[in-house]
């Protein structure tokens, strides 16, 4: 060793090269160099250091490096540097040695395992500052034998320790030396391993978290890591006994731990899970592992074991549990089935509601396999593509039958989707089952239903066709009428022929075209088409005749209607338009209205004219007089004077001058009584008609009298006349009875009267609605032909010429005329020398 | 008849007709004084001058010039001093109003002038003997119309 030392090149070191070594440095060598205890020295800041050869062996058995001459402390690589270089600083400080067992295991090669108990007295070593300057280990070894130390040889014998000398030369023991130093170098390496590992064991220990403890089972003693501390919540350093410790186990668990020991005693094992409650009250989850040591009675002697705080798994795995059981309850509650798969496909959970609906278990489904609730049609293909999304990761979606409890087989909808993890690669399957048996009922339902509707539909389309074809071709061909549909703004949608002839457009020119294209411009300024197309709206129809134009320019009269044209929900969608052309009507009313306008017009002139003319007659009648009563006058003056003065030629033609001057003044007279007729206001009297035949009988009783002339008169009707026209009338017809009676026969007249209901007397001139008074004056005169029925009413007219009857020819006319202002009608019967009647009717009310 | 001369007064305007009156008054056993006027404006100053010598009769015509035999007729009803005069309306028409009329607003009789002389004759004789014998009583309408 010496010589190694002297040999070394201290000069890389931070020593230096030896002569600058401090004195007590080299003091301290020399002694340890001679000591025949094994000693490192370890010298300076950097603890660089220093052994003697007695020291090699114990080097080797740790497993340092051979030559950790002039290295660091720390490079050394000295075994349990960590718990070795605390106690050198402490000694550099304090200045105190400090002592540290180690107990060792080993073979002294005589199949005896053996406990060296190896003591370190780590001293200061002051230098020439009287401070530590470096620390000295010394180390001495016991067991139960003493060891005699060998020089340590290597195989071939050779002396590996030079400069070392021998302590306990005994050749008697030399053999047991080399024995007992293989067996301490094989101790030494099974030693060093050992603590390679435990080396090892604390770095894993360490790195875990785990707290490691020591329980003598005899002595009750333990031993705990400082991290054991800090599981239990207390600092570093504490002290705590045993009672202590089991204090802080949760009450309820201490049986679990009881238990877990008791099952430790017997299987050599403790593991147990336990909580804990710390000072500050609160909760953790503890796992304890241990191993039991038995003695050679065979009883647990110490227990050595690691403890580890489990306290967020444990609430990780309560969290899982909780919602698991979430999850569970969720599942179970939904009516749906629920149920999950492994990868392979394997359901391996059901919710309840699988279990009540197949009516089966859990362990009966899963004997089984759960195909068997599937109907057997839709097994093949549930299979198939199940394993299609088993092996393709696809969305599984399937519709099935599933066997209820009841026998029934009710449809599903199957839906699985696979569940992947933060790879994508799949972790499960889950899916659901949904009954959808009303569904597919009602959907099959549906299906039949909206065929059966399609088919109607397709039928009433038909139906719809042709109707519409023939209310097309209806339309259509209408010619008279122009039939169009506009929509609501009043485009032209349809056109026909009608329209086309009435107002020259063709189809194709006036589609999409608005309607008041056919409107004056005086009615598009008013606004029109807008103004029918609302009234339309509101009220359903729109009325309305007017001018409108053709596709010429040329106008026509236009009769229109427009119809609102309403949907199902009652709102207008459009509107019919019929149009006639009212062109020729118009013009014919336009002519009528003209006519009679001018009919009017000469109805006027010829009232006029009339009035004029009765005038004129009156005032011409009543002048007319004058000259001719003189002309009477002087003619009876000169017949009653000169009369014999005249010859008898002179005579005659005086005479008939005379005569013809008479008639004048009858024709004059009558004239005058016709025009009054029609002049005289029309003063109507309830009269009774027999008074006015009186009066007439006393008028003329003297040439009743004469003729021996008879008047019957009947009922006689109380009416309304006009007095004194009435009494003209019956005057001029009882005259008239009188004037042409026969000469055979005396006269009688038969005066009637009799008010009835118009159908009796059938006639066309008389209307069946109305009364009439019938009055009827009958002779049994002369009569007449009856094709003069009509003739002898008219003015002027007579049957007989002068010689025969005279008469003026207007007595009838005169009675006509008071008929007709009596609003009636007179008819005249006769018969060639039987006589003639008379029928008047007046209207009664 | 009496011995005062019967004073008469006509209003015509015709000469004709005045003539034929005067010679059918000729031929008439009456002792008559004729004056005679020829429209109705004369014929009412003749009777306003000659107040105090009012005729016995008057005969009025009915179609006269400036004054109608109407109007006269009203006018001398009218008149307090007049109204008692006896009026023959003497007229060439017989128009059933006008007579209405002129017995309403108090002619004495009427008289529609005949054609034949000698009914002239009858006539203005019946009329003058109905005038003297009953002179205030009016007439009943049958009556009022001298019949020839």
């Amino acid at each position: 060793m010496g010589k190694l030392i002297r040999n070394k090149d201290w000069t890389k070191t931070s020593l230096g090269s030896p002569h600058t070594w401090p004195q007590s440095l080299k003091t301290t060598l020399s002694i340890i160099l001679n000591s025949g205890y094994p000693m490192l020295l370890w010298w300076g800041p950097d603890l660089i250091c220093f052994y003697n050869d007695s020291y090699q062996p114990i080097l080797l058995s740790n497993g340092s490096h051979q030559q950790i001459l002039g290295l660091t402390g720390k490079n050394a690589g000295i075994a349990y540097w960590n718990h070795i270089e605390p106690s050198i600083e402490k000694v550099l400080v304090s200045g105190e040695p400090i002592f540290a067992d180690r107990q060792i295991n080993q073979f002294d090669g005589l199949s005896k395992e053996e406990n060296i108990y190896q003591r370190f007295c780590y001293c200061a070593v002051t230098d020439e500052s009287g401070k530590p300057g470096g620390v000295l280990m010394t180390c001495t070894e016991a067991t139960e034998t003493p060891v005699i130390r060998k020089n340590p040889e290597g195989k071939n014998g050779e002396n590996l320790n030079s400069g070392i000398k021998q302590i306990f030369p005994v050749q008697a023991d030399r053999d047991r030396l080399i024995a007992a130093e293989m067996e301490a170098s094989e101790k030494r390496a099974a030693r060093e391993d050992l603590e390679e590992n435990d080396q090892k064991l604390n770095i894993v220990v360490a790195a875990s978290d785990l707290a490691v403890w020591e329980l003598n089972l005899k002595t009750r003693e333990a031993k705990y890591s400082d991290r054991y501390l800090e599981i239990l919540g207390y600092p570093k350093g504490t002290v705590l006994t045993h009672q202590q410790i089991l204090q802080h186990l949760h009450p309820d668990d201490l049986p679990i731990r009881e238990k877990a020991f008791e099952d430790a005693f017997s299987s050599g094992i403790l593991h147990y899970q336990s909580r804990l409650i710390w000072n500050d009250k609160s909760l953790h989850w503890i796992e304890g592992k241990g191993k039991v040591f038995f003695g050679d009675d065979g009883s647990p002697t110490h227990m050595i074991g690691t403890l580890r705080d489990i306290t967020d798994e444990k609430n990780y795995q309560k969290g899982l549990e909780e919602r698991e059981q979430k999850f569970r309850l969720l599942a179970d509650s939904m009516p749906q089935h629920i149920w999950t798969s492994d990868t392979e496909g394997n359901l391996n959970y059901y919710n309840n509601s699988v279990f009540e609906y197949s009516g089966l278990n859990l362990e009966e489904i899963q004997k089984n396999g759960w195909m068997h609730i599937v109907h057997p049609d839709d097994r093949e293909e549930n299979i198939r593509r199940w394993t299609e999304s088993i092996v393709t990761g696809k969305n599984f979606l399937f519709e099935h039958r599933f066997r209820k409890h009841t026998g029934e087989y009710r449809w599903q909808l199957s839906r699985a989707i696979p569940q992947r993890d933060e790879n994508g690669s799949i972790r499960m399957w889950v899916g659901t089952s949904t009954d959808i048996q009303d569904q597919k009922y009602f959907a099959r339902e549906l299906e039949n239903q909206v065929l059966n509707r399609t088919r109607e539909l397709e039928q009433l389309n038909e139906d719809l066709k042709k109707s519409e074809e023939r209310y097309h071709l209806m339309v259509d061909e209408v010619q008279d009428y122009a039939i169009l549909y506009l929509n609501r703004e009043g485009m032209v949608e349809n056109w026909n022929a009608g329209a086309e002839k009435i107002k020259g457009y063709r189809a194709d020119e006036i589609v999409g075209r608005n309607f008041s294209t056919f409107y004056t411009d005086d009615d598009l300024k008013d606004g029109l088409p807008g103004k029918l197309l609302n009234l339309a709206l509101k009220t359903g129809r729109a009325v309305q005749e007017g001018w409108r134009v053709r596709k010429d320019g040329s106008f026509f009269w236009a009769n229109v209607v427009i119809t609102a044209v309403h949907n199902q929900a009652k709102e207008v969608i459009g509107f019919s338009k019929v149009t006639h052309d009212l062109t020729e009507k118009k013009e014919a009313s336009d002519r009528l209205i003209k006519n009679a306008a001018e009919l009017a017009q000469k109805n006027a002139d010829l009232n006029k004219m009339n009035k004029e003319l009765e005038a004129f007659a009156y005032i011409s009648s009543h002048d007319l007089q004058e000259p001719l009563r003189k002309i009477q006058t002087f003619a009876t003056r000169i017949a009653a004077k000169e009369l014999e003065n005249l010859s008898e030629y002179g005579r005659d033609y005086f005479a008939r001058m005379q005569n013809a001057a008479a008639r004048m003044q009858t024709l004059i007279d009558d004239l005058l009584a016709y025009s009054r007729t029609t002049s005289t206001e029309r003063k109507y009297e309830s009269s009774d008609l027999k008074e006015i035949i009186d009066e007439i009988k006393t008028d003329l009783q003297e040439e009743l009298q004469q003729k021996h002339a008879n008047i019957e008169v009947g009922e006689m009707c109380t009416i309304d006349i006009i007095p004194f026209q009435f009494r003209q009338l019956l005057y001029n017809l009882i005259g008239n009875s009188l004037k042409f009676s026969s000469a055979d026969r005396a006269p009688h007249i038969q005066i009637e009267s009799k008010i009835s209901h118009g159908s009796k007397f059938k006639s066309e001139r008389l209307s069946d609605e109305i009364r009439y008074c019938h009055i009827s004056i009958a002779d049994n005169g002369i009569g007449f032909e009856q094709q003069y029925g009509e003739k002898i009413f008219e003015l002027f007219q007579r049957l007989h010429n002068r010689s025969s009857y005279e008469g003026t020819g207007i007595g009838l006319a005169i009675v006509k005329k008071i008929v007709d202002n009596h609003h009636g009608v007179i008819m005249a019967r006769g018969e060639v020398d039987k006589g003639a009647t008379f029928d008047i009717y007046l209207p009664v009310s | 008849m009496n011995k005062n001369p019967y004073n008469l007064l006509l209003a015509d305007d015709d000469p004709d007709d005045c003539m034929f009156f005067r010679e059918a008054l000729d031929e008439l056993p009456v002792r008559v004084h004729l004056t005679t006027v020829n429209d109705g404006v004369e014929l009412m100053r003749c009777l306003n001058s000659s107040l105090e010598l009012l005729p016995d009769l008057i005969f009025l015509d009915l179609n006269m010039p400036r004054k109608t035999g109407l109007e006269c007729l009203l006018e001398i009803k009218e008149n307090r001093l007049l109204n008692q005069l006896p009026i023959v309306i003497f007229s060439t028409s017989m128009d059933l109003e006008i007579v209405k009329l002129m017995y309403e607003k108090g002619a004495y009789c009427y008289i529609r002038k005949p054609g034949e002389f000698s009914q002239l004759k009858g006539a203005i004789h019946e009329a003058l003997k109905m005038t003297t014998k009953k002179k205030r009583i009016k007439l009943e309408k049958e009556k009022f119309v001298i019949q020839v």
